[in-house]
């Protein structure tokens, strides 16, 4: 029981009230532990970069987990390295969250079932473009997409790293919605090697190119 | 029992052996063998009935019994007498043993005849045991026609042993020429159907079919066989198919003559199996070279022949397409090396090879779909693509652009004068190969501007032809195409109206324009767009240019003119040269030449001509240049790219043409042209960039959601007549239409597209 828990009366209305007020102090209090702090100066009701920096380190888990983006995901936070407290307040106790530790096993836990779970990754992954991008931007840049690509993925795919040498080489400038939507389908579906690649398919334009340039790299490479 | 077999057999015999040897039967005796027959089958009935006399066996029992026949005694009596008969008939048929050929055969026909008869003599007799062995549930009335069936089977297989090779035998030997007796062979065929004649003509495919005509037929095809080998060993591949021509019409002859009709189709088809079908190879190796060969009459033979056989012309469609697209490259090739860049010429060797082509599929392949259609493959092929295209870099503009300057000098005035009937033939000519256009877009956009300058410069020569142009454009493209082309005509002809009345309207008012003065007024998108010029104009057109403002504000009020100089052009006459020259000059040209009449010592330097008239340095330099070029003017100093503001030029006072009129205006300025092809280019691209976006969203706006493939699809059909889109741009079109949310990806599937309404 939480530590500031009244007595419970026979009614279960009350209880339940109860409990949910425990609930909500907790979470309050959690807010309080990383809200406002002087280096962030965002004003009374946020968590700023360095109120998060301190709370992943609370968690155990470093910036460039995938479990901060799932984090900001649960939360539905709009800026990145920022809470509101709406935002926290609602989402930790939607999770049922009152305490470090009961966050860090929500995580990995989420962290679980996304590995499984094709769809609710798409949410996340589509989650990550409006989140990753500045809010009054269309578009995301293409390093910020880099980065979230490698943070989401890190080495699953082998053909990320031929993506991103790709983008650069060509000079890339934006990652266009459609085209990062597509990238995930890309992945998850095209074998290394490209066997299954559909010419006739709709991919963008941007990812046939790539095709493209692999396969005259790899005529390069067989014909040397 | 009294009407038992045993009983009852010895009469009915010595009644048949009076049958058979042709002694009367009388009226009485015939009723006495009915009566035995009938008495017979009833009482074969009632004690089948009868319990009392079935078997001690269950009742279920004696229906088998009765339906395999072993309680039946009528069937022993059936059995009895076609004993009888086999015997009977087949002794009869031994006399002809000795018998041959046509002697054999009229023995045995007589004897059928005879037979005949006989047996409806006693089918009437045997009447009631026919109707009796009907069992429930089978074919009435069928074993009236066994005993007759099986005495024609007897006989067939006798005809069948002595007689068909010979048959077989004379046909041979007709087709190797020599004369036979042909009634002969009728006479034997009509036998052949004669015994097959029956209420089902199933009894003609039994005899006629299966024996006669399936021998018939399987001595035709090893002949033949034989025959197309031998002949090509020994002939020429034209000779053999005239061979082919000869038999096929001998054949459908004897058919005719002495073979039932219904064995044409089998017999012409063994034919062309054999003699085409399996040569097939032969017939595709030889089209090529008689191509080359240019023998139309062959060709045509080929055609015929192939034509018989299913899927007998494709490869010769596939051969012809890559014939003339060879021909065409060829031609093409030649042309490249002296003239790439002459309309006419290319004209002339597309059209050579074309026309020749069009004739060849009208007279040998008699227009057929197919050919037709390789003809059309072929030349786009060759027109699109070709040494000359090659040259000028591959650029898809090429042949629009040659194809839009024919047309051009066509309809120009010049030296010859083209009738109305070969103008029309030509102009037919051109929407000919038009029609193969990969780009047509392109060349409307050459058109126009060539349109264009006609029409200003007062070029045409001749306005039906013009008009006549357009129609056949219209025709072709659809009214969209030829709008711009229909409004500048008008436009050109109202001109002249305005023109006419302002005249009136400065008589009416007294206003003596000095000048002889034509004004056009153009409507501002139906033309192309046209450089600005600015300058000061010489004091008598900018007063003729005020009055007209004056006039036309009256007329129409409300309407901006834009004064288009660059394209307007004026004749001048001079005095300063040593013959009365008159030139024809655009009235840039004129206006420098003109401020010459007050410069000192005849020489002005850069400067000053921009200052007195008012003109941007970089429009002024071209059109001094051209003047430079003409040898007006004279430089003072070298002309190079950038030139100085201080460089003089003088008039030439020895300024010398062989013509009194002196026409300024062909000179253009190389960088002009360029940036002009620039421009075209760009321009293109971004229509074609709108007319694509177009199309991808009415097509969705209907279909609302559409697969990517079948997306694709639709837009280039649509597009293709303009011009062949690129499908990657199209995909490209598609991306940007999706970022400006005019469509997006359906969420349940990659490949599909959603209209956003």
């Amino acid at each position: 029981m939480p530590p500031n828990a009244q007595q419970p009366t026979t009614d279960e209305s009350n209880v339940i009230d109860d409990a949910k007020t425990s609930v909500t102090v907790a979470v309050h209090q959690l807010f309080e532990r990383y809200a406002n702090k002087p280096a962030d100066n965002l004003g009374p009701d946020r968590i700023g970069p360095h109120g998060v920096l301190e709370l992943l380190e609370d968690l155990g888990i470093g910036s460039t987990d995938r479990k901060v983006l799932i984090l900001a995901w649960l939360l539905k936070a709009k800026i990145q390295c920022e809470f509101t407290a709406d935002e926290w307040n609602d989402g930790l106790v939607a999770l049922g969250v009152v305490s470090i530790d009961d966050l860090r096993m929500v995580l990995e836990k989420e962290e679980r079932i996304l590995e499984k779970d094709a769809s609710k990754l798409k949410t996340l992954y589509r989650f990550t473009y409006t989140f990753g991008k500045p809010e009054h931007h269309r578009k995301m840049d293409c390093e910020t997409a880099i980065v979230y690509w490698k943070i989401l993925f890190e080495d699953r795919y082998a053909l990320l790293d031929a993506w991103t040498l790709f983008l650069r080489v060509q000079q890339i400038d934006v990652i266009k919605s459609d085209v990062w939507n597509l990238v995930l389908e890309f992945f998850e579906q095209i074998d290394a090697n490209l066997s299954n690649y559909d010419d006739e398919a709709a991919w963008p334009v941007l990812l046939t190119d790539f095709v493209e340039h692999i396969r005259k790299e790899k005529c390069a490479v067989g014909a040397a | 029992m009294q009407y038992e077999v045993e009983t009852i057999w010895p009469d009915l015999e010595s009644g048949l052996d009076d049958i058979f040897g042709e002694r009367r039967i009388e009226q009485k005796r015939y009723m006495t063998l009915y009566t035995h027959v009938y008495n017979h089958c009833i009482n074969s009935i009632k004690s089948l009935v009868n319990p009392a006399i079935l078997a001690p066996k269950s009742g279920r029992n004696s229906i088998n019994d009765y339906r395999n026949g072993s309680l039946f005694s009528g069937s022993e009596l059936y059995q009895r007498l076609k004993n009888y008969l086999e015997r009977t008939v087949t002794e009869a048929l031994q006399e002809g043993n000795e018998k041959h050929d046509e002697e054999l055969f009229r023995f045995y026909v007589d004897k059928w005849k005879q037979f005949c008869f006989y047996f409806k003599v006693i089918d009437g007799i045997f009447d009631c045991l026919n109707k009796h062995l009907c069992e429930p549930g089978v074919e009435v009335n069928r074993d009236s026609k066994r005993v007759l069936f099986y005495v024609k089977t007897l006989l067939l297989r006798e005809l069948d042993a002595r007689f068909m090779q010979g048959v077989m035998d004379l046909i041979r030997q007709e087709r190797d020429g020599q004369t036979i007796d042909r009634s002969f062979i009728r006479a034997v065929v009509e036998f052949y159907v004669d015994l097959g004649i029956d209420e089902n003509s199933r009894s003609l495919e039994r005899f006629y079919r299966q024996k006669f005509e399936k021998r018939f037929l399987g001595e035709t095809e090893n002949y033949y066989t034989t025959e197309a080998d031998d002949f090509l060993q020994q002939n020429s591949f034209t000779e053999y198919m005239k061979k082919i021509e000869k038999r096929l019409n001998e054949e459908a002859e004897r058919c005719n003559f002495y073979l039932h009709a219904t064995t044409l189709q089998p017999l012409s088809q063994i034919c062309e199996t054999v003699f085409i079908q399996r040569k097939i190879e032969l017939f595709q190796r030889d089209f090529g070279p008689l191509l080359e060969q240019e023998r139309d009459d062959d060709l045509a033979r080929i055609y015929q022949l192939c034509g018989r056989i299913e899927q007998g012309l494709e490869e010769l469609k596939l051969a012809l397409e890559r014939h003339i697209t060879r021909q065409g490259q060829n031609a093409i090739d030649e042309i490249a090396k002296k003239s790439p860049n002459d309309p006419r010429e290319f004209m002339r060797g597309i059209l050579e090879v074309h026309m020749r082509y069009k004739g060849l599929v009208s007279k040998s392949f008699r227009d057929e779909a197919g050919f037709k259609e390789a003809l059309d493959k072929a030349s786009s092929h060759f027109i699109n693509k070709n040494a000359i295209t090659k040259i000028a870099g591959n650029s898809s503009s090429k042949v629009p652009e040659l194809i839009a300057r024919y047309c051009d000098l066509l309809l120009r005035k010049s030296k010859d004068n083209i009738g109305e009937a070969e103008m029309e033939e030509q102009l037919q000519n051109v929407i000919a190969v038009f029609k193969y256009i990969e780009d047509k877009d392109v060349f409307q956009q050459f058109y126009t501007k060539m349109l264009s300058k006609r029409l200003i410069g007062g070029l045409s020569a001749s306005d039906t032809a013009e008009s006549q142009m357009i129609s056949k454009l219209k025709q072709m493209c659809g009214i969209e195409y030829t709008n711009k082309l229909q409004r500048m005509f008008t436009d050109t002809e109202l001109s002249k109206n305005i023109t006419e009345n302002f005249r009136k309207n400065c008589q009416e008012k007294d206003i003596a324009l000095g000048l002889d003065f034509a004004i056009m007024v153009l409507g501002y998108s139906s033309w192309p767009s046209m450089p600005q010029l600015q300058m000061q104009m010489p004091l008598k057109l900018s007063e003729t240019i005020e009055h007209f403002k004056n006039y036309y504000n009256t007329q129409h009020n409300g309407r901006k003119l834009s004064w288009i100089y660059s394209q307007s052009r004026g004749e001048l006459s001079s005095t300063g040269f040593q013959k009365k020259y008159g030139f024809q000059a655009w009235t840039a040209q004129m206006a420098v030449l003109m401020l010459y009449n007050e410069a000192p010592k005849q020489a002005l330097n850069l400067k000053e001509m921009m200052l007195q008239l008012n003109m941007p340095k970089d429009q002024l330099v071209p059109v001094v240049g051209s003047l430079l070029k003409c040898g007006d003017v004279a430089a003072g100093t070298e002309v190079e790219n950038e030139i100085a503001d201080t460089a003089v030029f003088a008039l030439n006072p020895n300024f010398q043409s062989k013509k009194i009129k002196v026409d300024l205006t062909r000179t253009q300025m190389r960088s002009e042209v360029k940036k002009e092809a620039e421009k075209d280019k760009q321009y293109i691209e971004e229509d074609r960039r709108l007319v694509t976006e177009a199309c991808i969203v009415r097509i969705m706006k209907t279909r609302k959601r559409l697969a990517h493939n079948e997306l694709i699809s639709e837009v280039l059909q649509q597009l293709s007549t303009r011009f062949t889109p690129n499908v990657m741009k199209v995909r490209t079109s598609i991306e940007g239409l999706m970022e400006r949310l005019f469509l997006k990806r359906a969420e349940d599937a990659m490949n599909v597209y959603e209209y956003i309404a």
